[in-house]
């Protein structure tokens, strides 16, 4: 099994706090706080992970290797909110996935396409590859709610949907 | 298993989750070209009963006891499964794609010359997902939504619309672009995806599998982007995966099938080939070009090892289906195919039969090349219009005598099957049954005799027809050595099915 550690580099895993503190990130106006609404969870197996990205190192969105922050919660059926606190006011970017076997890491198969499901912030998507920030973030000045739907059972996009009849 | 060596990615290229692309983004530059087909489709239809074949049937029939002409065959008993695209209408928006409608599986169940039939459209996860909303949600192979939604994968897409596959004891729906679709025996309700293992969970496994002689099975799986790549499958008798490879070929575009032979598996790349620079506002189908002037390249696959490769050249052409293929003594390969002078049936026939309008391609003809063990590859002969070539399970990859396809009485013009035909490549002869006026015949296949001599032409040829003109579908038997008296026995169903692509026969 390919399996690739999505927020090893993000730094935190901690749960069950109602706020995360973001680390690496220092400096005098660290007041803002940012609220990941997540949704479309299927099942409460395994754990669902964030990380976040600030516009400072969006050219590695969604790779963890340039996240500001992440963290994870035990999985359970529906939505629920993290919130990170102490951000420094700016434009950010948000992804996720449910961790459904419970290692850490987001699955794929041989051609790097996830078999866990993930989602983008806004329910972003992209072509043949993952969202763009720009897509993905939402201006951040002291308090900021993003949506972040996971796989399919979400909301069904960004787009509003229309009436066909 | 053959997998070391591929190139890991991260997350990133990873999230390439989104295989078949989500393009919502370009879709409200579109809104003024989405006026729907449906009502075009429905005025034609009035005027042009044939187009019954491309209309959207019910999700569910049942015929207990269809009535039977002429006598069946005491020793063809079975089931006899077909696939195709069906849900081309739903929540008032058609698709602008043949390929596009959801797939349903047809039983016609024969015991003892009594048949009863069964229709289910295949409730994939994006028919489910699409009911639950009320609306479609999903872009087609050949068709833009003006607000279609994110996919997770190729497999987000899936409509399990093209061929039934009966192998190890399972019964699957196949697609092209992603997994195949379990369904219960019982019951012909959908199961979920078929896994091979959790490398392959969401992989391409195409709808022409070839099952060897030997009894193991040979498939392939096609995947355009981010980087064109072809897997190929060695699955066991019991349905175990016995190997799996993946290719680096350059650049693809649609490959619907392959060929195999006692020792090597043939993919013929058509210069149709996909340019993910061009998805913006486009279908999967629409971001294909077709270079005329370009070679076509045959790549020759070593089953024993798949990095033992050799190359050949041909003229473009432009073709869904092989008849079959075998080596010669000096290694030669010689390679039957449905192949047109170019995809004009694919892009301008198939889209627009959805709209109630038949626009004429270059019919695909018999064409049969020659793959020299070093150098270009060679068109031998380019014979008459067929389609749905099939030979005798038997000779499958081995050299073959008889082939049997469908064909056209007169000037073919894209999608005007009418005859079923054998042709016989020793002697050049072709027999030919007419179905006559109003009569659409689908893939007819190739039964062996119980208790036969296995030969290629002691069996007999089934396959459906629609009679357009009583509103009515039929299977037919034929024997295969005298397809020219026409059917043994036909039966008829008491309504239409849509046309669809391919089926199997399963004896018992
Ligand atoms: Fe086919």
């Amino acid at each position: 099994m390919k399996r690739i550690p999505l927020l090893l580099a993000a730094g935190v895993f901690l749960s069950g706090l109602p706020a995360l503190t973001a680390p690496g990130i220092s400096g005098a106006a660290l007041a803002a706080e940012l609220t990941i609404a997540i949704s479309g969870i299927t099942s409460a197996e395994g754990r669902v992970y964030v990380a976040v990205h600030h516009e400072r190192g969006n050219v590695s969105f969604p790779d963890t290797e340039g996240a500001v922050a992440g963290a994870w919660r035990m999985a359970k059926e529906g939505g629920f909110d993290i919130s990170f606190s102490g951000l420094e006011p700016g434009r950010y970017a948000v992804s996720g996935f449910h961790d459904t076997d419970g290692d850490g890491e987001l699955d794929m198969n041989l051609l790097g396409i996830p078999t866990e499901s993930f989602g983008f912030g806004n329910g972003a998507s992209g072509l043949f590859g993952p969202a763009s920030f720009e897509a993905s973030s939402i201006a951040l000045k002291q308090t900021a709610t993003i949506r972040l739907p996971i796989g399919y059972s979400g909301p069904a996009g960004p787009t509003d949907r229309r009436s066909d009849q | 298993m053959t997998v070391n060596g591929i190139p890991r990615r991260g997350f990133l290229a990873a999230s390439a989750a989104c295989g078949l692309a989500h393009l919502a983004p370009f879709a409200s530059a579109l809104a003024t070209t989405h006026e729907d087909w449906s009502d075009a489709f429905d005025a034609a239809l009035e005027g042009n009963r044939m187009l019954l074949g491309w209309k959207t049937p019910p999700d569910r029939l049942d015929a207990a006891a269809l009535s039977v002409s002429g006598t069946w065959p005491g020793g063809l008993n079975g089931r006899f499964y077909r696939n195709g695209p069906s849900i081309h209408d739903r929540f008032g928006r058609r698709y602008r794609h043949w390929f596009d409608g959801d797939g349903m599986i047809h039983e016609f169940a024969i015991d003892g010359g009594s048949i009863a039939h069964r229709g289910r459209v295949i409730r994939t996860p994006k028919l489910d997902r699409e009911d639950a909303a009320g609306r479609r949600l999903y872009d087609g192979y050949g068709t833009r939504l003006p607000d279609s939604a994110p996919l997770q994968g190729p497999d987000g897409m899936n409509t399990a619309n093209i061929s039934v596959l009966h192998h190890g004891g399972e019964l699957l729906a196949l697609w092209e672009g992603g997994s195949a679709t379990r369904l219960n025996e019982s019951t012909l309700a959908a199961e979920g995806f078929r896994s091979w293992g959790p490398e392959l969970d969401g992989v391409a496994f195409s709808a022409h599998p070839k099952r060897d002689p030997d009894g193991t099975l040979w498939n392939f799986g096609i995947h355009l982007a981010p980087q064109p790549k072809i897997v190929l499958y060695h699955i066991g008798r019991g349905g175990q995966l016995l190997g799996v490879g993946l290719v680096e070929a350059g650049p693809l575009g649609l490959i619907h099938d392959f060929a195999i032979t006692r020792h090597s598996l043939v993919f013929v790349i058509e210069p149709f080939l996909f340019d993910p620079a061009r998805l913006g506002s486009a279908s999967i189908l629409d971001a294909h070009t077709w270079h005329p002037q370009a070679e076509t390249r045959v790549l020759v696959i070593d089953k024993a090892d798949f990095g033992a490769r050799r190359w050949h050249a041909l003229p473009s052409g432009f073709g869904f289906h092989f008849g079959n293929a075998w080596e010669e003594a000096d290694g030669s390969i010689r390679l039957d195919y449905c192949r047109a002078r170019d995809p004009g049936i694919l892009t301008e026939t198939l889209r627009y039969v959805m709209k109630g309008e038949f626009v004429p391609s270059s019919p695909p003809r018999y064409t049969r090349i020659l793959l020299p063990p070093g150098g270009d590859g060679r068109i031998v002969a380019q014979e008459q219009d067929a389609e749905f070539a099939r030979v005798a399970p038997a000779v499958v990859g081995r050299r073959h005598r008889y082939v049997y396809t469908l064909g056209s009485p007169g000037e073919p013009a894209g999608w005007s099957f009418r005859t079923v035909v054998r042709r016989d490549l020793e002697t050049g002869a072709i027999e030919t049954f007419d179905y006559g006026p109003g009569r659409i015949p689908e893939e007819h296949l190739f039964v062996p005799k119980p208790g036969g001599n296995g030969g290629e032409d002691d069996g007999w040829l089934i396959g459906t027809v629609l009679d357009w003109k009583a509103g009515l579908t039929g299977l037919s038997v034929f024997d295969a050595a005298a397809i020219p008296a026409g059917p043994l026995a036909q039966a008829w169903l008491p309504y239409p099915l849509p046309l669809g692509f391919h089926g199997t026969f399963v004896p018992g």
